[in-house]
């Protein structure tokens, strides 16, 4: 595939070998520039303060004085324009979508091969979002057993269902802890989550969303 | 033969509650002050007054009637909550710590210690830091970690000498007084007793001074000194005499009541032990009134005057029955052994001592239900006090044994018949006091059993802290170091394709390669395992998803998760600990319960937060899981005593289980 323009490229990554290994894969790109290496936050913050063009910033969210989720969001508050690749070791699904939902383009992981890197490069400077394919993997799989917002009625326990069976029969605390050989303590805790759950105060309002929703009768 | 007694030598532990602006060792207010100070309540506006109010009724009542109390100090908490009253906050958080103390509710009492300490830095109130140092002594105390108990009086001590306070450390010190007897250091705690008597005295406070001698008294006494204790016995009468404390007076009377005992003067024993009873009475102390009925019945046989012996031990029997004294009903049932078989009644002695057995076993193993303590020394006390109870127990075996056959021999030379009956009597009693010396012995292993569990889980608890903070670091070395170092491998790797394309064609290279992404694979997933980066950086509440997703992928068990309450993150090490938790119960249910479905559930209000963990498996019976708690298990459980955590196992056979995590989190 072949770049169109020159493309400048920053990498914020504090292990040297690291940095070596993306030179090592980019060397025979002759549109791709590496303009500089930063070590920590700091520099890299100093580095875009000095107006230099950089197209795409690689950057590790491992730093060793700020959280790399934190530098991303500083970054892109500054600069709407400059690609962030996010780069890391870990393929976790929580990473990756905060990663994105502070401002990155794209996520690598560092064991990528040098065919995904050039094509991380070309998707983020067409515009495009990418993810490497073992990532794609994860968020995929979350997306799977994520319910539409729709269908999201909060699920109730057993304990939940009986204890307000109970109080729809218009039993009180202590009866159903008597009931259900369980301490007023936990009959109240487990009512208490309930309202939280249905964003409702008190057991009355409780009783009439239950009711409305049709989870009991 | 020799009639063993149990001298009564109880040392009361304090709290510095009895109340907030007096001088805290001041004895109760009368009943009509505070029935006028109950109505005021009822009439009362909600303001600062309210709160002192309830804090002055939370701590009268608390004498007799603890509920009630808790009441007073929630009601008052919320409210000082409410008006922004940060003083008040905290004095109530205070009371109602030590009334879930003395409700023996450990952990919520330790909850609002928390909550108080806090406060109370917050206010650099040094002096109630210090009382909250000595309920930490008590609750301790209380739980039998004596050795933690005695470093909190210590500090307490301290912080109260330091503010001069003599009359508040003085409690302290009748606290570390009654520990040191409780674990049998009966010679330092009349050393410190010494120390502390012109301290008390200086004060000019009868009531400490009363609580002293009683200490000291009782010390000397247990150490046979019985010439020393001479020397203070008429003060202590005199403090008995006249002290308005009548829960102090009995003791101190039942404490004249030993010492004469032991001197074996035994009408005045009798004398002193009547009075005891009367005042216990007077307080409707009727569980400790069992004890001083079974000290006059002891008494009484000693004098030779059985009749009246029987009629206060029946008296006391049946107190302690109707009260749940066990250790007054089995020592009773014990002198009542002794004196049945001194009037030839031996079907009564037989089956009292069987009963004495009973309960000393019942009490032994509830104790050892109990037992939490890491102490050595207690460890190797409590062994030579189960040892002398045997050594005890065979020696009346033998005196029992040799007695009947004596009586035999007569009864023999009249009645052949009556004397096969008793002499099967005798086999079968003599068989079974063996098989209860077995069963001691048993006990007692089964008692160093579970006192070595416990020790398990104490460092446990103080692993927690250091496991994870080392879990961090290696996770995080694994992912700069050789994580750094695999992929610059790979990215060379694969850049040597592009210099030679040829060496694609190398099926070495290809080897190579796979086994670098293994590797790197591997190496990944070991560091998630360690402490997934996700959890440390986003927040329980996505690791959890994260983990409930890799299980669902696997289609085995599908795991929902909900939470509410969630947004804002808690402090890293309580977010790490649940996690944990949750991670072992879901482990459990892949492991055991053959679930298709699971639900987490995190609901977070304010400072209280629940975890409720549900599948529907096959489910297990719950006091048998108990008996048999895997390691797992365990783990669990010290996680959730770390946090100050409630954890409630509910489970039905075939239906699933429920498990339930409750807590206060600070801040």
């Amino acid at each position: 595939m072949q770049l169109k323009a020159m493309v400048n490229i920053l990498i914020v990554d504090d292990h040297p070998l690291v940095i070596d290994g993306i030179k090592t894969m980019l060397k025979d790109e002759p549109y791709v520039h590496i303009e500089a290496a930063a070590k920590n936050a700091r520099e890299a913050l100093a580095f875009l303060e000095d107006g230099k063009p950089v197209d795409i910033i690689f950057l590790d969210i491992n730093l060793p004085d700020m959280d790399g989720l934190r530098l991303c969001e500083l970054i892109r508050e500054k600069n709407k324009t400059v690609k962030i690749l996010g780069l890391t070791y870990v393929n976790e699904a929580g990473i990756i979508t905060q990663l994105i939902r502070k401002g990155a383009n794209g996520y690598l992981l560092k064991s990528m091969e040098r065919e995904e890197l050039i094509e991380a490069i070309n998707r983020v400077m067409d515009g495009s979002l990418y993810l490497s394919k073992a990532a794609n993997d994860k968020i995929i799989q979350q997306l799977q057993s994520f319910e539409l917002p729709q269908n999201r009625i909060p699920a109730l326990t057993r304990r939940e269902k009986e204890i307000l069976q109970l109080l729809s029969e218009g039993l009180t605390s202590h009866e159903i802890g008597n009931r259900l050989f369980l301490s007023n303590y936990t009959v109240d805790t487990h009512r208490k989550n309930m309202l939280q759950k249905f964003n409702v105060h008190n057991t009355q309002s409780l009783m009439n969303v239950v009711r409305e929703l049709g989870i009991i009768a | 033969m020799r009639l063993k007694i149990n001298p009564f030598l109880t040392v009361v532990i304090l709290t510095c509650t009895f109340s907030w602006f007096s001088f805290p060792l001041s004895a109760q207010l009368p009943k009509e002050q505070v029935d006028s100070l109950t109505r005021e309540l009822g009439k009362a506006k909600e303001d600062t007054n309210k709160v002192a109010l309830l804090i002055t009724l939370g701590n009268e009542v608390g004498y007799a009637d603890p509920k009630k109390a808790l009441e007073y100090g929630l009601e008052g908490h919320t409210l000082s909550k409410k008006i922004g009253f940060k003083h008040g906050t905290a004095r109530t958080a205070y009371l109602t710590a030590i009334t879930y103390l003395e409700l023996n509710n450990y952990a919520l009492a330790d909850s609002f210690l928390n909550i108080s300490e806090e406060l109370f830095r917050q206010l650099n109130d040094n002096r109630s830091l210090s009382k909250i140092l000595n309920a930490r002594g008590n609750k301790n105390y209380m739980m039998g970690n004596y050795r933690l108990a005695a470093e909190f009086y210590t500090k307490a001590a301290e912080g109260f000498d330091k503010a001069n306070d003599t009359a508040t450390a003085l409690i302290v010190y009748q606290n570390v007084i009654a520990l040191l007897g409780q674990i049998k250091q009966y010679e330092k705690a009349v050393q410190l007793c010494k120390k502390v008597l012109p301290l008390a005295e200086r004060t000019s406070d009868s009531l400490a001074v009363g609580y002293n001698l009683q200490a000291l008294v009782t010390d000397l006494v247990a150490l046979d000194k019985y010439e020393e204790a001479a020397a203070y016995i008429n003060r202590l009468l005199w403090h008995g005499n006249t002290t308005g404390d009548q829960s102090l007076s009995a003791e101190i009377f039942s404490t004249l009541g030993t010492y004469y005992y032991r001197k074996e003067n035994y009408a005045k024993a009798i004398e002193y032990f009547d009075i005891a009873v009367k005042k216990a009475e007077l307080i409707d102390n009727k569980y400790q009134a069992a004890n001083h009925y079974n000290s006059i019945g002891q008494a009484y046989y000693r004098t030779g005057n059985f009749s009246r012996a029987k009629e206060h031990l029946l008296k006391g029997m049946g107190l302690a029955r109707e009260y749940n004294n066990k250790r007054a009903e089995s020592n009773i049932a014990l002198s009542l052994s002794t004196l049945y078989d001194s009037t030839g009644d031996y079907r009564n002695a037989y089956e009292n001592m069987v009963l004495h057995s009973k309960i000393t076993d019942s009490i032994l193993s509830s104790e050892t239900r109990n037992y939490a303590s890491e102490l050595e020394t207690q460890y190797e006390t409590n062994k030579k006090e189960t040892e002398i109870l045997r050594l005890q127990q065979e020696q009346q075996q033998k005196d029992f044994t040799l007695r009947k056959r004596n009586t035999y021999l007569v009864i023999a030379a009249g009645l052949l018949a009556a004397t096969l009956i008793i002499l099967g009597l005798v086999r079968k009693n003599y068989s079974t006091r063996q098989k209860l010396s077995k069963q001691q012995s048993i006990l007692q292993e089964e008692k160093i059993i579970s006192m070595e569990k416990q020790q398990q889980v104490v460092s446990l608890q103080s692993m927690i802290n250091g496991q994870e903070t080392e879990r961090t670091r290696i996770a995080k070395d694994l992912h700069d170091g050789l994580g750094g170092i695999f992929s610059t491998v790979k990215m060379h790797y694969s850049t040597l394709q592009q210099d030679t394309p040829q060496i694609k064609n190398n099926s070495l290279y290809k080897k190579t390669l796979d086994l670098i992404n293994n590797a790197s694979d591997e190496l990944r997933k070991v560091a998630h395992n360690m402490m997934p980066e996700v959890l440390m950086k986003v927040g329980l509440a996505e690791a959890l998803q994260d983990f409930c997703n890799n299980i669902s992928s696997g289609k085995l068990l599908k795991i929902t998760l909900q939470t509410f309450g969630m947004e804002e993150r808690l402090n890293s090490s309580t977010e790490i600990i649940l996690y944990r938790i949750i991670q072992e119960l879901v482990n459990n249910i892949i492991k055991h319960a053959y679930a298709t479905e699971a639900l987490i559930q995190i609901n977070r209000e304010g400072n209280r937060l629940s975890v409720v963990i549900e599948d529907n498996g096959r489910g297990f019976d719950t006091k048998e899981a108990e008996e048999r708690r895997s390691m797992g298990m365990a783990t669990v459980k010290s996680r959730v005593d770390y946090l100050n955590g409630r954890l409630t196992i509910d489970s039905r056979k075939d239906i699933g289980t429920t498990v339930m995590i409750d807590l206060l989190i600070n801040g």
